[in-house]
């Protein structure tokens, strides 16, 4: 488990240098593009057609290079998008600077008065099907096209039973109507945009199907399951009991005779053969 | 060639009476106070027997010294799989139990027993906890074969023996014993040194001592672990570890240290050996048998001028070189090839070395008549109470043959001595002996010398230590050259 978080973090650490250098194109699409849209309406976070006109340009790139600090003020603006996009806040994205900012806010207005006509969107339709092979994805038994690793390894739904999923992400089970449905959930899949997760699916993407089948199996877990069921809880429990006494009773076998005294087993034995000797 | 010198031991155990002198002597110099109290730098031991602590000799349950690692040793208690694992408890280290829980006695009660049928007693109470306790065993709990049913028949040297060996020495009317005194043996390739994570542990450059800074110590214990002969102890007030420091401070003013002082029986010698210190690893990497040799063959000639020469230039004082040309110990181990190391297969190279105990003169009463069991003064060594095989695992790896050369020596000098003085014997056989047993009549006139006539300047030659230079490398003697003198401890005021 260790081995991958280490070897995301180096790549993060690689890849970060080259985000800054991408053009403002590239980067939107690759950190942004998941939660906003240029004049294609609200996705998770708001659509920035107009941006500039809401806050001033210094306010934005504060906000844009350092969210977290901004919303720890106690902003009001800054709390009011919060609440607008289900209380997903806005993620700090990977190699940002003043300068890249300004450069992402020049963009968004030359897009914005470019007048390029927004394509409509096309919700997916999700068949049973979808939902099987959708869980075989997130659980890791069916292997991510581009070698990208299983959801699991760092993540939670509520169903699953046993000591569940990893624990390092977000529990996914309500995802597909935290993160704007369908729409919201396609642009987040195809680029991750958070710290964690943004290295290490920047070359590793999941394809279409994919994100797909896994919005399939989302949608499904939030429609069925809502809350962690008694059962499953108890299960992490014992199975964390048991999985504790198995350690120290491997523990204690593999070491056992690891103290041992000399004077005083070497007296018992040698009473014991007297003993045997007068009897 | 990179020589040091060293202060180096003899213990002549033919001459061991076993009372404990020096053992008492130690103890109250250095090992009574708090958390030291179970502590014997130097303890006597009967063999056969178990020893301080219990079967001390058993490597394979406490793990000390050396093993062989193809052209090198490695340290057999420690290595990087086994550290992780034991580093806060390590499991070969001697228990309290092993040892002894050391008590005194309740003599107060002695005087303040309220009025009663019966006399007071002093009860055995603990110095650790203050409870009263049964006395299980103690340092010399198996003391004269106090317990041979038990702790003489534990004794690790047997398993050399054959099972009708081992029956034999244990029937009652040839039982036998003798004594094994022992303290640090401020070994050449220091195991104890090598295996302390701290650093604290060094081996003092001037004479070789191996001491233990009290400041650098962390109480690791990887230390008692790692000396087979389990030499180093555990302190449990300071949380330090303390060992046998050859009392220093006495050797640095010219006197040897208390417990060969006070020796009884005269049995202990002490003396410089110039060695090479370049040498160790690949003499520490032989094969067992071959180990005894190794080590004579690393400590030098103090008189062959090139030695000399190199020990200068290495920094040895000239008082020293001349210390070595006079030492005893050069004499038993290197020239007359008598002393032998305790245990050499561990690999530690012991700078103590003992002579071995001739056997004992069997005879018994047959009627009215004292009989001898043999037909001269001594048995042949095959009849001997003490098999060849026993003094062998102890002293030379199991090597009967450098036994029995060590053995025959000593029988020759005494046949020697005795056509000297007594005459019962010819000149002519005792010369045939003494030529069989690698020995000259100057020779053996030597070892008689230093064996029974010996005076205090003979048994202990110690090298002056010349603090006096050694400070000049730290402090300028003649810094304070014009302010010292006469002076005033009050102002002078004058007049009234």
């Amino acid at each position: 488990m260790r081995i991958p978080y280490f070897i995301s973090g180096l790549i993060f650490l690689t890849s970060a240098v080259g985000y800054a250098q991408n053009s403002p194109e590239q980067y939107f699409q690759t950190n942004c593009q998941a939660c906003h849209t240029i004049g294609g309406g609200k996705l998770i976070g708001p659509d920035l057609k107009d941006v500039e006109t809401r806050q001033t340009r210094e306010w934005l790139i504060n906000w844009i290079t350092d969210p977290a600090s901004v919303l720890a003020s106690g902003d009001p603006y800054a709390a009011k998008i919060l609440i607008e996009a289900n209380n997903v806040p806005m993620v700090p994205s990977p190699g940002i600077n003043a300068e890249l900012a300004a450069r992402l806010l020049d963009y968004i207005l030359e897009i914005a008065t470019s007048g390029t006509p927004v394509v409509a969107y096309i919700p997916p339709t999700f068949t049973p099907e979808d939902i099987v092979i959708g869980k075989a994805i997130f659980l890791g038994k069916q292997k991510l096209t581009n070698t990208g690793p299983p959801c699991v390894s760092c993540h939670q739904v509520n169903s699953l039973s046993g000591l569940g999923g990893g624990k390092l992400g977000v529990n996914l089970t309500d995802v597909y109507f935290r993160l704007g449905e369908a729409r919201g959930l396609t642009n987040w899949l195809k680029a991750p945009p958070t710290v964690t997760m943004s290295p290490v699916f920047a070359d590793h993407p999941l394809t279409d199907e994919e994100i797909v089948e896994l919005m399939a199996f989302f949608k499904n877990e939030g429609e069925t399951t809502n809350a962690p069921t008694l059962a499953s809880v108890a299960n992490f429990i014992l199975y964390g009991i048991l999985g504790t006494i198995l350690l120290f009773v491997l523990i204690g076998s593999i070491w056992s005779g690891r103290f041992t005294a000399v004077r005083k087993p070497m007296i018992a034995a040698s009473k014991h053969t007297k003993s045997t000797i007068q009897g | 060639m990179n020589i040091r010198s060293q202060i180096s031991m003899v213990f002549h155990l033919d001459k061991c009476i076993g009372c404990h002198t020096c053992s008492v002597a130690c103890k109250n110099i250095w090992t009574d106070r708090k958390g030291t109290e179970y502590m014997w730098w130097n303890n006597v031991e009967t063999k056969p027997g178990t020893g301080f602590p219990t079967r001390w000799e058993d490597q394979e349950k406490y793990r000390g010294g050396w093993e062989k690692d193809g052209d090198s040793v490695r340290l057999k208690s420690t290595g990087k799989a086994r550290i992780i694992p034991n580093i806060f408890h390590n499991p070969s280290l001697p228990s309290m139990d092993d040892y002894y829980e050391p008590w005194t006695y309740d003599y107060q009660n002695l005087f303040n027993a309220p009025a009663g049928d019966d006399q007071p007693t002093a009860l055995p109470k603990s110095m650790v906890t203050g409870e009263y306790i049964d006395i299980e065993s103690g340092p010399n709990w198996d003391d004269d074969l106090g317990g041979s049913s038990l702790y003489a028949k534990n004794d690790p040297n047997l398993e050399s023996l054959t099972e009708e060996q081992k029956q034999q020495l244990f029937e009652i009317e040839r039982l036998v014993l003798f004594y094994f005194p022992r303290i640090c043996n401020h070994c050449l390739n220091p195991a104890c040194v090598a295996s302390c994570p701290s650093g604290a542990l060094y081996k003092r450059g001037e004479d070789g001592i191996v001491l233990v800074d009290q400041e650098r110590c962390r109480g690791w214990r990887s230390c008692v672990a790692a000396c087979p002969y389990k030499k180093t102890y555990y302190n449990w007030t300071s949380g330090k570890s303390e060992k046998c420091i050859l009392c220093f401070p006495r050797l640095e003013t010219g006197q040897a240290p208390a417990c060969f002082h006070s020796c009884v029986g005269r049995i202990r010698y002490l003396g410089v050996l110039l060695y090479d210190a370049d040498k160790i690893e690949e003499m520490a990497s032989k094969t067992d048998r071959e180990l005894v040799n190794a080590q004579r063959e690393m400590i030098l000639d103090p008189f062959d001028p090139k030695v000399i020469e190199m020990a200068k230039a290495n920094g040895i004082h000239e008082h020293t070189i001349q210390a070595a040309q006079e030492s005893p110990v050069y004499k038993f181990v290197k020239v007359w090839k008598m002393a032998l190391p305790p245990h050499i297969e561990y690999r530690t190279f012991p700078m103590l070395f003992y002579v071995p105990p001739m056997l004992p003169v069997i005879s018994s009463l047959d009627g009215e008549a004292r009989k001898n069991m043999a037909e001269g003064l001594f048995p042949e060594f095959d009849q001997a109470r003490v098999p060849i095989e026993f003094l062998s695992s102890l002293f030379t790896a199991g090597d009967g043959e450098k036994m029995r050369y060590v053995l025959k020596k000593q029988m020759a000098v005494r046949t020697w001595r005795r056509a000297v003085t007594v005459g019962d014997i010819s000149k002519e056989t005792a010369e045939k002996m003494l030529i069989a047993a690698d020995c000259t009549i100057a020779e053996a006139e030597g070892i008689y010398h230093l064996t029974s006539i010996a005076t205090l300047e003979d048994r202990f030659v110690i090298p002056p230590a010349h603090r006096e230079e050694a400070i000049e490398m730290m402090d300028d003697p003649l810094e304070y050259k014009q302010h010292a003198g006469f002076g005033f401890r009050d102002k002078p005021t004058r007049g009234l």
